[in-house]
């Protein structure tokens, strides 16, 4: 009689060889990229190009959540409704006077009659917003279901421009998720800093009606920095320009940006054929007056207007750096923000303490396999190399099973797969214990095996499958890292159940068959 | 091949369950001790669930802890906790999360440190960090001078995401144990439901004590090492528990105490190898494995030594407390047939029958013949003297043990 099915060692066999072949991808260097930010693979023509993915954690990285400010993006709501709603208005020849506030804006008409039919006409144009109307006056608000709209669209729009950003920089990889209802994740391999590319520049020119005037609250005052230099001698005023509220060209004209350094260092920029016609408008009307080009709220350069400006083109000088002005010039040549974010988790690691965690993470490793190895051996001989032979298999299975899925192995993850070298000998340390006992009690080889087998599986089964719930559970509401953990040990749990009760039993099998032993040797 | 090493006798006959009224009494103290710690001394919280902004910095050259602490409390943004991280010339540096009235405001405060912590001590910029600013400073004709400071890790949590990771965490161990003892209910009987999720509570509870007593860092890796704990613990008390139930249906006439020490006893040398490599590996995990996750590291080590003691000394002691007795397995055999006490009975017979029957050796004529093998327990006079002849203990006397034996 054989122990041995002749399918078995087919099998075990295959699943083996599939995962050897799934894990010796990761034996070649990583992929690179090159400067146009395409993938150079360095891994052979037979296998396939899964490799295990490093976290942040372990190859270095910028890992960030920030929250998208909502308020900003119903208030820029509002200044739209304000803004294309009195345009409507005028045009359609009812008077009126519009003020906005961050959460709804007030149209004055001169009568009841003109608000009614004032109000017919917006509805048109914003449906989805709430109207309140008392008298003459009609309050205009965001509805919930503008909001949700409004909330949608406004976190897409960030993430692409984040994103826009991200690649105008050059960096690679990024991967930048929207998360629940106003976050977005960002996470950058081999970087160390993104902060600046989550600024919101917000760049519009305006006439000035006042240079170093004073605090007037009904008019748009905007301080800051003399003529074309930001760099301010101690104790100097910074001059101060009223300047008109309704703006001229604003940042989503602009188009192509770049950087001139021939006279001075200036931020350069083309408007589209919206922001050429209404910069020349501007100008024509303006000719001897000053333009005030205003970012984030700082008048960076306020230049006389000479003559009409039909091209389009436009120089900022404001004393920048180098840098300053590239940095500057490709934040403005991926468009604004269209809210402000606001960083509320930062993980940062740089590639040496990846590196350095790597490695000591791999010497733990082989060093936990050696401790564990060496001591089964001795408490188990023969067998105890059969479950040794499982145990070196079954980090191949993992390895292959995690670059065949994609997983990311993090620094917990490393933990992970040391505690599963600890833990995946418990599954053979069960049946051997069982097949001890069953030879004491007088079963020949054969049956003893068959036996302890029999005894432990559903131990076995049991005691993984708890770990497993805790795992899952880990892995739902753990984030990066933890995840990371969570997925290698349930993966080195199902490795470990495979190897200790199919390979190690096939492996014990062949030896009962090739040599028929009247006595076990444990 | 070379000996054997037998870390662990063959056929221990420990008394675990006459030890129970201490080993209970010294759970509850562990419990008591861990709750009284936890209130007093309180968790020494990671930024995970306290918010804060943390720097590991690796200086050129070795530094002094006070002097980093005295330049960094010079910026004026408090006093940072500032400790030696590895070599003598790392130092980790912890901001509280600045007390700001808004989020905006506390955002617009943690930045302001990073800024000023850069402006300090310059950054050495590396990998891509350091390509883009050597472009941008060849480009612009400008000479690029890299820091000598190496930011190895900067983390900042804000205080409102701390509160949602602590929370997630309170909800998925919560969530963890119930589904644990749930699957416990589904595969055993509700007493070992109730035991297991109150030696997993157990588990979890003297884990915290730990990390309150030494001060060791919580943070999010803590959770998920306190979570496998669980699963480690719950692992090691299914296979008591399984042959528990084993043997119960076996010797569905003795006192439940014997019994369970029956099954602890069988069990015991499984439990301890499997602790001790698992011990062993995480034992190089602390030797070689990165600072970063060395009080994860600790939490794992602890959490094997304390499940495996939950297992043994408070699992299967609270089995006996609940009053958990080996009749009831006695009509768990015949549960479908549960009117005919005839049937019954004839079904517990065929039962045990076929387990002493199993065995059968093969006699120096070339026969086989059953053979009754059975574990000599501790109060079975007959059984306890020394033991001849090798370590097979099987009698070939075959003598039929009556099904009602008292």
């Amino acid at each position: 009689m054989s122990y041995t099915r002749w399918w078995q060692p087919v099998l075990v066999g295959l699943v083996v060889l599939a995962g050897l072949y799934f894990a010796a991808p990761n034996l070649f260097p990583r992929t690179t990229y090159d400067e146009n930010n395409q993938p150079q693979s360095y891994v052979p023509a037979p296998f396939m190009q899964f490799q295990v993915n490093l976290g942040l954690d372990l190859q270095g990285g910028s890992y960030r959540l920030v929250r998208v400010d909502l308020d900003d993006a119903k208030a820029s709501y509002m200044r739209d409704v304000q803004r294309i709603g009195s345009n409507t208005l005028r045009d359609q020849g009812v008077a009126l006077r519009a003020i906005a506030s961050d959460t709804n804006v007030r149209f004055q008409f001169r009568d009841e009659t003109a608000m009614l039919g004032a109000r017919e006409i917006l509805r048109e144009q914003f449906p989805t917003a709430n109207y309140t109307d008392e008298g003459a006056v009609l309050t205009v608000g965001i509805g919930d279901e503008a909001f949700e709209v409004v909330k949608q669209e406004t976190v897409q729009s960030v993430r692409d421009t984040i994103e826009r950003r991200i690649d105008a920089f050059g960096l690679t990889e990024p991967s930048i998720r929207i998360q629940g209802e106003d976050r977005i994740l960002i996470e950058v391999p081999g970087v160390s800093n993104i902060d600046e590319y989550l600024e919101k520049l917000e760049l519009s020119i305006h006439i000035v009606s006042q240079a170093g005037a004073t605090r007037n609250p009904n008019e748009t005052l905007f301080m800051l920095l003399p003529d074309s230099d930001r760099v301010l001698a101690p104790g100097e005023q910074p001059t101060q320009y009223l300047i008109e509220r309704q703006e001229c060209v604003n940042g989503s004209d602009i188009q192509g940006t770049g950087v001139d350094a021939e006279r001075g260092i200036a931020v350069t920029f083309t408007l589209n054929s919206r922001g050429t016609k209404d910069f020349a408008n501007c100008t024509r009307n303006n000719i001897g007056e000053r333009l005030a080009i205003v970012l984030d709220g700082e008048v960076i350069s306020a230049p006389n207007v000479n003559e009409a400006i039909n091209t389009g083109a436009v120089q900022i000088t404001g004393g920048f750096e180098f840098n300053e002005a590239k940095t500057l010039a490709t934040l403005l040549g991926t468009g604004s923000l269209a809210a402000e974010v606001e960083s509320i988790e930062e993980r940062v690691v740089g590639p040496g303490l990846g590196a350095e965690s790597i490695r000591s993470g791999a010497i733990a490793c082989l060093v936990a396999m050696g401790l564990v190895l060496v001591f089964m051996a001795f408490s188990y001989g023969l067998f105890g190399m059969m479950a040794n032979v499982a145990l070196v298999v079954n980090l191949v299975l993992l390895l292959g099973l995690l670059s065949l899925f994609g997983a990311t192995l993090t620094l917990p993850g490393i933990a992970g797969i040391v505690l599963t070298v600890g833990m995946a000998v418990d599954a053979n340390v069960l049946v051997f214990e069982r097949v001890r006992e069953e030879a004491r009690a007088g079963l020949d080889p054969g049956d003893s095996v068959a036996g302890g087998y029999g005894a432990a599986f559903s131990t076995i089964l049991d005691a993984n499958l708890t770990t497993v719930i805790a795992a899952i559970l880990l892995a739902a509401f753990g984030t990066g890292p933890i995840q990371g953990f969570a997925i290698t040990l349930t993966m080195g749990i199902l490795t470990s159940m495979f190897t200790a009760l199919l390979l190690t039993r096939l492996l014990i099998n062949l030896w009962l068959d090739a040599f028929r032993p009247s006595k076990l040797p444990m | 091949m070379f000996p054997l090493i037998r870390l662990f006798p063959q056929d221990s006959k420990i008394d675990f369950l006459g030890l129970r009224r201490i080993t209970l009494a010294l759970s509850l103290v562990l419990i008591l001790g861990s709750v009284g710690m936890f209130f007093s001394r309180g968790l020494n919280l990671g930024i995970d669930f306290k918010g804060g902004l943390l720097f590991d910095l690796r200086f050129s050259e070795a530094i002094s802890i006070d002097a980093v602490k005295d330049d960094l409390s010079a910026l004026g943004y408090g006093t940072p906790e500032v400790q030696a991280f590895g070599s003598d010339r790392d130092a980790k540096v912890v901001f509280a999360t600045p007390s700001a009235p808004t989020e905006d405001e506390e955002i617009a405060q943690v930045s302001a440190i990073k800024q000023a912590v850069r402006a300090l001590y310059p950054p050495k910029l590396d990998g891509e960090d350091l390509e883009l600013a050597q472009a941008a400073a060849t480009e612009g004709n400008v000479e690029f001078v890299n820091g000598s400071v190496e930011y190895r890790r900067v983390e900042n949590v804000g205080s409102k995401i701390s509160g949602e990771l602590a929370q997630k965490g309170a909800l998925a161990t919560a969530l963890a144990l119930l589904a644990i003892a749930a699957y416990i209910w589904f595969r055993f009987e509700w007493q070992f439901a109730i035991a297991a999720l109150l030696a997993l509570t157990h588990d979890v509870i003297t884990t915290i004590g730990l990390f309150a007593v030494f001060q060791f860092t919580f943070d999010l890796p803590t959770v998920a090492a306190i979570l496998t704990i669980a699963g480690y613990s719950i692992n090691d008390t299914v296979v008591v528990f399984d042959r528990a139930r084993e043997e119960m249906r076996r010797y569905n006439e003795r006192p439940v105490i014997d019994v369970l020490n029956i099954a602890l006893n069988r069990t015991l040398s499984r439990t301890l190898m499997t602790s001790l490599t698992t011990l062993l590996a995480l034992l190089a995990l602390f030797a070689f494995g990165p600072l970063v996750i060395r009080d994860f590291t600790i939490a794992l080590m602890w959490g094997v030594v304390i499940g495996t003691y939950s297992s043994l000394f408070f699992a299967t002691p609270l089995l006996v407390v609940m009053g958990l007795s080996a009749r009831a397995f006695d009509k768990k055999i015949v549960d479908d047939d549960e009117d005919d006490y005839a049937a019954q009975l004839a079904a517990a017979v065929t039962q045990i029958d076929d387990d002493e029957i199993r065995a059968r050796v093969r006699t120096d004529d070339g026969e086989e013949r059953p053979v009754e093998a059975e574990m000599i327990l501790p109060e079975d006079p007959e059984n306890d003297g020394p033991v001849q002849g090798g370590r097979r203990r099987t009698r070939k006397t075959k003598k039929k043990r009556p099904l009602g034996r008292k």
